[in-house]
């Protein structure tokens, strides 16, 4: 267990490493230097780079004129309100989905399921939003275009995350404000579900069907134990583990439909602000947005990574 | 002898293919693609960058007020949709291949060149590679955009270099994998050279997987290139870009539905039929996989 976890944290250090010689190579793209560095050589000056990275003077924004770091930490709620919801949706339904599958498998509910699934992540997401505002929001009118909160709520930003805000504002307007960010919130985390949601179910199904063919399974049949029993205890556990490793890559894919997802929306969160920044070329800002995104995406692994390690005892050994 | 042993196995690949309906459908909406762009030039009816300024955002003919002239409608500057959206097929199709031949062949001499590495050198490029895999792609893509700047070169550029590690990391495990056999011991033995090894027993071996990871990179790559131009970041307008027509669509989502749904239907079969036929190739070189 200890020598696995010391090759995480070596693996992880690299990574670090790594990540901060291509933001350092961004940085160097800005027309003036986004830090006073002492020294004139080029390498040098990187070491001088990871020092202020670490104080946590990630530059100032040329455009905003602002600290980079504060702009990030400003933005960066909004996301994670989209980002959370929408994993949130894509691991439970792509779950139960590959579950009901599984459980159906043959059927016409698994056919139909897996006919959509493979939709599903073929479906460019981009295209995949316009679509949904075009139905929901343009036709039908359910859902709002754009944006996090209506106009007629004046919303003091304590933590940023606007579904806590607008219960701290309950005095206020009571649970109005609340249910409007909701009803903000449901069509962009949809579109940025959808494609994870996908993937996860058809990993869950074809993960279960291979548990379900092992002996074990057999004999726990044979014992005239339940069908349902079979599949939630016995089934499960043992399938969860390509399931996790897939769902590592799902953060990263949700990274990059993020992105996308709140430039469609007008979503005032980091991947809209990375944008503007890349349009305006403003380098201290993409520096900072790439090295805190790709530091949420190695977090999110790693937990991934100790969550595997605690369920399989197998990757406790190190290979 | 080897060379009728991998006939046999092509045969039999081919068998299970073929009884894949989703592959079938999948190769048969390819090949209208395919096709398509193939002919586009000839097919289109008129010239995609003409503007007809009295024919501005005419609807398809399927809708009442549609104009036969224009079977997919006009967009908002009065240019043929059908026109955009085949020079549109040619164009996607061509980058798309363009990058994913390029990014294949770097990433497999990369991955095969790793094989005479010694192993801590091997060790810390396929750390960096991985470092390179753990990013979100499009996040990677932007960040190179960033430096070169923008347009629809350095795009493709870009999508390139986010593709490159996907063939060395499949290159070097299957090698690596391969280098372990029994077979390639007993070449050994027989007194193989390691670039014989490599090339004459080792390659046919890891062909197949190279093969997957192919078709797959194309659906990667084809979003990914639509996915910049979407964001103002690849082909930049008037290119009859799928991606960048989309990106134009977006003001008249709701007068023009139909500015918006085509070129997405395009990208979106495009994608689906690759993926059809890239499961269908997966499971046909793979026979010891679940179906």
């Amino acid at each position: 267990m200890f020598a696995s976890l010391l090759k995480q944290l070596g693996t992880l250090l690299i990574s670090l490493l790594g990540l901060t010689v291509l933001t350092y190579i961004l940085s160097l793209q800005s027309n003036i230097p986004i830090h006073d560095y002492k020294s004139s050589n080029v390498f040098l000056q990187y070491f001088e780079y990871l020092q202020f990275l670490l104080q946590g003077d990630w530059g100032i924004s040329s455009i905003h004129k602002r600290s980079v770091l504060k702009d990030f930490l400003q933005h960066f709620p909004a996301s994670i309100e989209l980002i959370a919801l929408a994993l949130t949706l894509a691991v439970t339904t792509g779950l139960g989905l590959g579950i009901l599958s599984a459980s159906r498998r043959g059927g016409w509910l698994d056919n139909t399921l897996m006919t959509s699934s493979l939709i599903g992540y073929s479906m460019p997401i981009f295209w995949w939003g316009m679509l949904l505002v075009l139905l929901f929001s343009l036709t039908l009118g359910w859902t709002p275009v754009a944006g996090r909160l209506d106009f007629q709520y004046n919303i003091e930003p304590y933590t940023r995350f606007m579904l806590i805000d607008t219960l701290l504002h309950h005095n206020k307007y009571g649970f109005n404000a609340f249910l409007n960010a909701l009803h903000h919130l449901i069509l962009p985390a949809v579109t940025l579900s959808t494609i994870p949601m996908a993937i996860i179910a058809r990993m869950t199904r074809s993960s279960l069907l291979a548990v379900l063919k092992s002996e074990y399974i057999r004999t726990a049949r044979s014992k005239g134990i339940s069908k349902r029993r079979i599949i939630w205890i016995h089934g499960l556990r043992n399938a969860l583990q390509p399931i996790l490793t897939i769902s590592g890559v799902q953060v990263s894919i949700i990274m990059s439909g993020v992105i996308v997802t709140e430039y469609i929306f007008a979503w005032p969160g980091i991947g809209k602000w990375l944008l503007e920044a890349v349009s305006r070329r403003d380098f201290a800002s993409i520096q900072g947005g790439v090295l805190a995104l790709s530091i949420v995406v190695i977090a999110f692994n790693l937990a991934l990574d100790f969550l595997s390690i605690y369920l399989n005892p197998r990757l406790r050994r190190p290979s | 002898m080897r060379k009728s042993l991998v006939t046999a196995n092509q045969k039999a690949a081919w068998v299970i293919y073929k009884q894949n309906k989703g592959a079938l459908i999948g190769s048969v909406i390819l090949a209208l693609i395919l096709l398509m762009a193939l002919t586009g030039p000839w097919l289109a009816p008129y010239d995609p960058a003409h503007q007809f300024s009295n024919k501005v955002l005419v609807p398809p003919i399927w809708n009442s007020a549609g104009d036969f002239d224009y079977f997919f409608g006009t967009d908002d500057l009065g240019r043929d949709l059908l026109s955009r959206l085949l020079y549109g097929a040619r164009l996607s199709l061509q980058l798309t291949l363009t990058v994913v031949v390029t990014a294949a062949i770097t990433g497999i001499i990369i991955g095969a060149a790793s094989a005479f590495l010694n192993p801590t050198l091997r060790s810390l490029l396929m750390r960096i590679m991985d470092l390179l895999l753990s990013f979100p792609s499009l996040l990677l893509a932007i960040a190179i955009v960033a430096i070169i700047g923008p347009g629809l070169p350095n795009a493709i550029y870009a999508v390139i270099i986010v593709l490159i590690p996907q063939f060395v990391r499949i290159t070097q495990s299957a090698i690596s994998d391969e280098l372990n056999k029994d077979y390639v011991m007993a070449a050994k033995l027989d007194g193989a050279k390691r670039f014989r090894l490599l090339t004459h027993h080792v390659w046919p071996n890891i062909v197949p997987a190279l093969i997957v990871q192919l078709t797959f990179s194309f659906s990667t790559a084809l979003l990914d290139i639509a996915a910049l131009g979407f964001l103002g970041l690849g082909a930049q307008p008037p290119m009859a870009e799928w991606g960048t027509m989309l990106s134009e669509s977006r003001a008249f989502i709701q007068f023009a539905p139909w500015t918006m749904t085509l070129p997405g239907v395009a990208i979106f079969l495009t994608v689906l039929s690759i993926n059809l036929v890239g499961d269908g190739i997966r499971d046909a070189l793979d026979p010891r996989l679940n179906r």
